[in-house]
C-alpha cells in the first residue's frame, strides 16, 4: 500500500509534464457487518474469467444503506488503494480526468483526478453519486468503462493506459437509478446494477453495538424492539439513537436512569425530527382533513383507507 | 456460452462385485439428470427387469398407470398418515424412479417384455419421522454426473454419509439399517432369477443396501414387525410452481418438460439440461428485444454472461441456479423486463384445468386399492417429504438486497387458474373504478424528477469568455484551464438561457403532462376525480338518507388521461390501460379525500369541476392536445410537458398559454429509462370489490409487476 498523506500528492512525470497524483483515501476502522451476499456478488463482477476484462458494477439503493461502507470493505478484502470522487451538479470533465492549478509562483500544476490515480496505480476507483454529476462530466468515462480502458486528458494533452488490476465502480440512489437513470452510455457500461436493500435488524443490532459503545444497551434493545419494521438505513438508525440519546442527556443528565418506556419516548421524539421532508406536509394534510371531515365521518366506514380515487369513463 | 464445451458421458451404471446381472443408477430425489441417466438407460439398452425404490404397495398396474398418464402434470401420492400429517411421493418426470416407472410402461405398450418391481418396505412411510427425514448432505452441482462420471460424484458423498450415520441416532440406524435389509433381500431374490437388471435407488438407500449385497447375508436380522393400520391416501394433482417452489420440480421447470418430451418421442439422447437453458435465455433475450420490450445492446450480453459464469464459478456451479444465479444476473445486467421474462419462461410448466383430485386410495400393508371416502387434502406445505436434494426456491423469501422491493412478485402464483377463478366468482359483478396507489407513487416520482431537473437547470451557471465585463465573478476553474492550454483567456459566471426562462418556483401544483406516442388514433380519454366525504360515500355505495347531514357532495378532477386500449382482468374487477398521454394538475401521490383537500386550498380557478371534453375551451384542441390545453388552463404560470422527441405544441395551443400567461417547457421523454416509461404507461384500476378485498394489494401486486 501507497503510504498517505492526505496534504500532499505525488509528483509523477509523465510526457515530459509534471502531474500531481494524489494519493488514496483513508478507510475507516470500523467493522464492517452483514452483506456477505452483496459482497460475492461485487466480487464476481471484478472477477476476470478467461481473460475477460473485469466488470464495473454500480451500486444502487436507498440512501444510507452502506454502499460506500461496502465499497470500503471490498478495498479491504481485496488489500487494494481506494480512489473516490463524489458527483454533484457543478462536476466537470477535467474534474474527472486532470485538472489545473496557480501556483504562488504563477505556473500552471497539473492535478490528477483520483479516477487518473487508481488508473495509474491499479486501485480501485469508487465514482460515490455517479447520478448526480452531469452527463458532461461523465464523457471521459466512457473509453475508461469499456474495453479500451484509457482516459485521455485534453488539458494535460495525456492520454492513460489502465493498469491491468484496476478497478471500478459507482453508486446512486434508488430514485436516480430507476427514474431518469444514467445517461445511456454509462449505463451499459457499469453493469451489474446490484441493488443493496435495508439490513437485516440482527445486522442493524450489531452495527449499533459495535458503533455506539458509549449508548447503553437498554437504548438499543427499546430502538430494535420499536423499529423493527420501520425501514431505516443503518446511517438514519445511528442519527435516531444518537439523537435520542443526546437529548436524554440534556433533559435529564449522563447518570440518570431511564425507564424502557422512556427511552421509548425520546426515541420517538428523535424519530419525529429525522423522518423524510415530506412529513410535516403530510402531517398539515392530514389535519385539514381531519377537521373538514371529523364532522360528517361519524364512524362510517372505519377502517377503509382514505386514499381512494374514483374513476368517471366518459 | 453459459458454461464452456463440456466432455461428457451420459450412459452410465453403478456395478457390482457380485452380481454381474445388476447395473445400478443411484440418485438423488427430483433432480433431473438422474432421470436423464434412467430415461437413457432404459432407451437404449435392453433389462430383463428393472426394480425401483418405490414402496411395495405400489406393485399396482393401476395405480402405477394412473400416475404415469398424469405426467407431465406434477402428480404426487398422499398419505394421510394417523397422527395427522400428510406424507407425499411426488410423481414427476425429474425424479428417476416415477420416469423409470414410465419408461417401463411405455417398454410395455411397445410389447416389450420386461418385468418392474417397487422393492422398498411399504411400512417405510409409517417409520417415525426422525428415521424418514434422512440425514441431510449438501450436495454439489449434480450436471458433474456427466463430467465426471457416477462413481466419482457419490464418492465423497458416500464418505460424508459414512460419517454422518455413525453420528445418528439409534432409532435412525435402527431404521436405516432395516428398511435396507429388506430391499437387499428383495433386490437379491430378483437377482437370483437371471437376466440382466436394472435398479433404481436412491443414493443412500444404494449405499446401504451396496453393502449388505456385498456381506452375502441378505436375510432380515431382526424380527422387528410393524402393527399396521390401513392409511387414507389421494392421487394429487399439484400446482407444478408451488412444487418448484419446494424443490420438487428440479431448478427450470422448463427444462422438466423439455425433458419429458424428448422422453415421449423417445429421444432423450437429444436432451441436454445445460442447453435447454442456454437456448432457453437466448430465445427470451431474443424475443424481448424483438418486441422492443427492452433495450438489448451486446455490451449488456457480454457484461450478463461474464457475470453469470462468475457467480456459478464461484459457487462451483456448472449449471446456473435459478435464482440466485440467472435471475439475478439477468436482472442486473439485462434489466428487469428481461429478468421477468427469463423467469416467467423457466418457470413455465403445464398446468391441469381439471380438477385437483384423481382418486381416493386405501393403504393396507402391501396393497393399495380404491376408496371411496373423501377427506381434505391440505396445502402443499403441511406435506413432508424424503430430502429431495433440491434447493428450495422463493421470489417472496429474498435476502437483504436480493431485489429490488417492487421484485417481491410471486410469479409461482401468476398462472394458478384455479387460484384466479375461484378469487374472480367470489368477488362478484364489478362496479366502479378506482385509480391504485401505486400508479401514484411513479407518477410522483416522475413529476418530481421533471421538477429537480428544472431546478437544476435553473441554477444552472455558464462560464463565458469575459470581453471586460465581470458578470458574476471569475470562473476559475475554466480560467486555469484556459492559461494551462495557451489561450490564457479569463472566464466569467454568468446565468444559463434556461435560468432566466425559468425564474418562477415550481411545486407539486404545477402542472405535468406526459405523451407518450404521436399516434392517437382510435385512442379514448378519461378524467379521475376525487371527491369530498358525502360524493365519496355516495360512491362506495351508501344509502342517501345516511348522508343528509353532510355537506353537498363535490368533487375535482385532477388527472386526465388518454389511451389505446383496455385489458380486462379478474372478470372485468381489474382493468390495464394502455396510456398515450396522462396530464397531472396536483402531483403528489395523496389519493381521495386527501387529494381533494389538497387541492381545495387552491384558488378555486385551479380547481377543476368540467371534465376538459364537457369544457368548450378545451374541447376545441385535438386529442393529443387535449391534456396540454387542460394543463394551461388550470396552470399558474408554468405547465412542464415531458414528451417524446417529435412532439411541439401546435400554433394554437402557443396563443391559448400565451393567452392565459402560461409557459409550456417541454423536456424530453428520453431523459427517462425505457423501464420507467413502460411502467408509467401502463394505468391500472380496480372494482370497488377488489380495492377493499382483504388481499386487494397482493392481487394488484400480480398484474402490475
Amino acid at each position: 500500500m501507497i503510504s498517505k498523506d492526505i496534504n500532499s500528492f505525488e509528483k509523477v512525470e509523465m510526457g515530459g509534464k509534471i502531474i500531481n497524483v494524489p494519493y488514496p483515501t483513508d478507510i475507516p476502522a470500523y467493522k464492517f457487518i452483514g452483506r456477505e451476499r452483496i459482497i460475492e456478488k461485487a466480487l464476481a463482477a471484478w472477477t476476470c474469467i478467461d481473460g475477460t476484462s473485469p466488470l464495473n458494477f454500480r451500486l444502487y439503493g436507498p440512501p444510507g444503506i452502506g454502499k460506500n461502507a461496502l465499497v470500503y470493505e471490498l478495498a479491504r478484502i481485496l488489500n487494494k488503494d481506494l480512489y473516490i470522487i463524489n458527483g454533484h451538479e457543478e462536476l466537470g470533465p477535467e474534474d474527472i480526468a486532470c485538472s489545473a492549478t496557480m501556483t504562488s509562483k504563477n505556473t500552471i500544476e497539473y492535478v490528477a483526478s483520483p479516477l487518473f490515480a487508481a488508473m495509474l496505480r491499479g486501485g480501485i476507483f469508487f465514482f460515490d453519486e455517479i447520478g448526480k454529476a452531469p452527463q458532461s462530466a461523465l464523457d471521459p468515462l466512457a473509453s475508461v468503462l469499456d474495453d479500451r480502458r484509457s482516459l485521455t486528458s485534453v488539458l494535460a494533452g495525456i492520454r492513460l493506459k489502465a493498469h491491468p488490476d484496476f478497478l471500478c465502480c459507482a453508486a446512486l440512489n434508488e430514485d436516480e437509478e430507476t427514474g431518469i437513470g444514467l445517461p445511456g452510455f454509462i449505463d451499459e457500461r457499469t453493469r451489474p446494477a446490484i441493488y443493496v436493500g435495508y439490513p437485516y435488524v440482527s445486522e442493524i443490532d450489531e452495527i449499533l453495538m459495535s458503533r455506539m459503545k458509549a449508548i447503553p444497551d437498554a437504548w438499543m434493545r427499546a430502538l430494535l424492539s420499536d423499529f423493527k419494521h420501520v425501514n431505516l438505513s443503518a446511517r438514519n438508525t445511528l442519527t435516531l439513537l444518537q439523537f435520542a440519546y443526546g437529548l436524554s442527556i440534556k433533559e435529564k443528565g449522563i447518570s440518570a436512569t431511564l425507564s424502557e418506556n422512556e427511552i421509548k419516548e425520546y426515541l420517538s421524539k428523535a424519530y419525529k425530527h429525522i423522518k423524510d421532508g415530506d412529513e410535516d406536509q403530510k402531517k398539515e394534510h392530514e389535519s385539514n382533513l381531519k377537521k373538514s371531515s371529523e364532522t360528517y365521518s361519524a364512524g362510517l366506514f372505519a377502517g377503509h383507507s382514505a386514499v381512494e380515487n374514483k374513476e368517471t369513463v366518459h | 456460452m453459459i458454461t464452456t464445451a463440456l466432455k461428457t458421458t451420459k450412459k452410465q451404471y453403478v456395478k457390482h462385485k457380485r452380481f454381474e446381472n445388476l447395473c445400478v443408477i443411484p440418485y438423488i430425489r427430483g433432480r433431473l439428470v438422474f432421470a436423464e441417466l434412467a430415461a437413457r438407460a432404459l432407451e437404449e439398452d435392453e433389462f430383463r427387469r428393472v426394480a425401483v425404490d418405490f414402496p411395495f404397495f405400489m406393485n399396482n398396474d393401476g395405480l402405477l398407470n394412473n400416475a404415469v398418464q398424469s405426467m407431465p402434470f406434477a402428480g404426487s401420492l398422499l398419505i394421510k398418515k394417523d397422527s395427522g400429517t400428510f406424507y407425499s411421493i411426488p410423481f414427476v418426470p425429474n425424479d428417476a424412479a416415477c420416469i423409470t416407472v414410465a419408461a417401463v410402461q411405455m417398454l410395455k405398450k411397445d410389447g416389450i417384455s420386461i418385468e418392474m418391481k417397487c422393492i422398498d418396505d411399504s411400512q417405510v412411510i409409517n417409520y417415525p419421522q426422525e428415521s424418514l427425514m434422512q440425514t441431510e448432505i449438501n450436495i454439489t452441482d449434480d450436471y458433474l454426473v456427466f463430467t465426471d462420471g457416477l462413481d466419482n460424484f457419490f464418492g465423497p458423498l458416500y464418505r460424508r454419509l459414512d460419517q454422518s450415520l455413525s453420528e445418528c441416532s439409534k432409532d435412525q440406524s435402527f431404521f436405516s439399517e432395516y428398511r435396507a435389509g429388506i430391499v437387499a433381500e428383495r433386490l437379491a431374490g430378483l437377482l437370483r432369477q437371471g437376466g440382466k437388471t436394472l435398479f433404481v435407488c436412491e443414493y443412500r438407500l444404494w449405499s446401504l443396501v451396496s453393502r449388505i449385497l456385498e456381506s452375502g447375508s441378505t436375510r432380515r436380522g431382526n424380527g422387528f414387525h410393524f402393527i399396521w393400520k390401513d392409511l387414507k391416501a389421494a392421487m394429487v394433482i399439484e400446482d407444478p410452481y408451488r412444487f418448484w417452489a419446494h424443490g420438487l420440480l428440479d431448478d427450470y421447470p422448463f427444462t422438466v418438460e423439455q425433458f419429458y418430451n424428448k422422453f415421449k418421442l423417445g429421444s432423450v439422447r437429444l436432451f441436454d439440461k445445460l442447453e435447454c437453458i442456454e437456448d432457453l435465455v437466448k430465445n427470451t433475450c431474443q424475443k424481448s428485444a424483438r418486441k422492443k420490450k427492452a433495450s438489448l445492446s451486446v455490451r449488456r450480453l457480454i457484461s450478463f454472461y461474464a457475470y453469470l459464469r462468475a457467480r456459478m464459478t464461484g459457487a462451483g456451479h456448472l449449471t446456473p441456479q435459478p435464482l440466485t444465479h440467472l435471475y439475478e444476473a439477468a436482472y442486473s445486467c439485462l434489466g428487469k423486463k428481461i429478468a421477468q421474462d427469463i423467469a416467467k419462461e423457466f418457470l413455465r410448466y403445464p398446468v391441469p384445468e381439471r380438477s385437483r383430485i384423481k382418486g381416493y386410495l386405501t393403504i393396507r400393508e402391501d396393497r393399495i386399492f380404491t376408496l371411496d371416502r373423501k377427506f381434505m387434502v391440505p396445502d402443499l406445505s403441511e406435506y413432508r417429504y424424503f430430502n429431495t436434494g433440491g434447493v428450495r426456491h422463493s421470489f417472496d423469501n429474498r435476502q437483504d438486497g436480493d431485489y429490488p422491493p417492487e421484485h417481491l412478485i410471486a410469479f409461482v402464483y401468476r398462472t394458478d387458474p384455479a387460484a384466479d377463478r375461484s378469487i374472480a366468482e367470489s368477488l362478484g359483478r364489478a362496479t366502479m373504478s378506482w385509480a391504485i396507489q401505486s400508479d401514484y407513487l411513479i407518477h410522483e416520482a416522475a413529476c418530481r424528477h421533471l421538477r429537480s431537473m428544472i431546478n437544476r437547470k435553473r441554477r444552472h451557471e455558464v462560464p463565458q469568455k469575459s470581453m471586460g465585463r465581470m458578470r458574476k465573478g471569475i470562473q476559475w476553474k475554466k480560467t486555469i484551464s484556459s492559461k494551462a492550454l495557451g489561450e490564457d483567456a479569463i472566464y466569467v459566471r454568468m446565468n444559463s438561457r434556461a435560468q432566466k426562462v425559468l425564474e418562477k418556483k415550481m411545486d407539486e401544483y404545477t402542472p405535468v403532462v406526459f405523451i407518450f406516442t404521436n399516434n392517437f388514433k382510435n385512442h379514448g380519454g378519461s378524467a379521475i376525480h376525487d371527491s369530498n366525504i358525502t360524493q365519496r360515500k355516495m360512491d362506495l355505495g351508501v344509502p342517501e338518507h345516511s348522508l343528509n347531514s353532510y355537506p353537498p357532495p363535490d368533487y375535482v378532477y385532477s388527472v386526465f388521461h388518454t389511451f389505446s386500449r383496455g385489458d380486462w382482468y379478474y372478470k372485468r374487477h381489474v382493468e390495464k390501460r394502455l396510456l398515450s398521454s396522462i396530464t397531472f394538475l396536483y402531483t403528489r401521490h395523496v389519493m381521495g379525500l386527501q387529494r381533494y383537500a389538497a387541492i381545495m386550498k387552491r384558488n378555486a380557478r385551479f380547481q377543476c369541476r368540467t371534465h376538459p371534453w364537457s369544457d368548450p375551451e378545451i374541447a376545441r384542441f385535438p386529442l393529443q392536445e387535449t391534456g396540454a390545453a387542460w394543463a394551461v388552463k388550470y396552470a399558474e404560470h408554468t405547465v412542464i410537458v415531458a414528451a417524446i422527441d417529435s412532439w411541439k405544441p401546435s400554433r394554437e395551443l402557443k396563443e391559448y398559454a400565451s393567452t392565459k400567461g402560461v409557459r409550456i417547457y417541454t423536456i424530453s421523454l428520453s431523459k427517462f429509462k425505457p423501464d420507467f416509461i413502460d411502467r408509467m404507461r401502463n394505468l391500472y384500476f380496480t372494482s370497488t370489490q377488489v380495492k377493499t378485498h382483504p388481499d386487494a394489494d397482493r392481487i394488484m401486486e400480480r398484474f402490475i409487476n
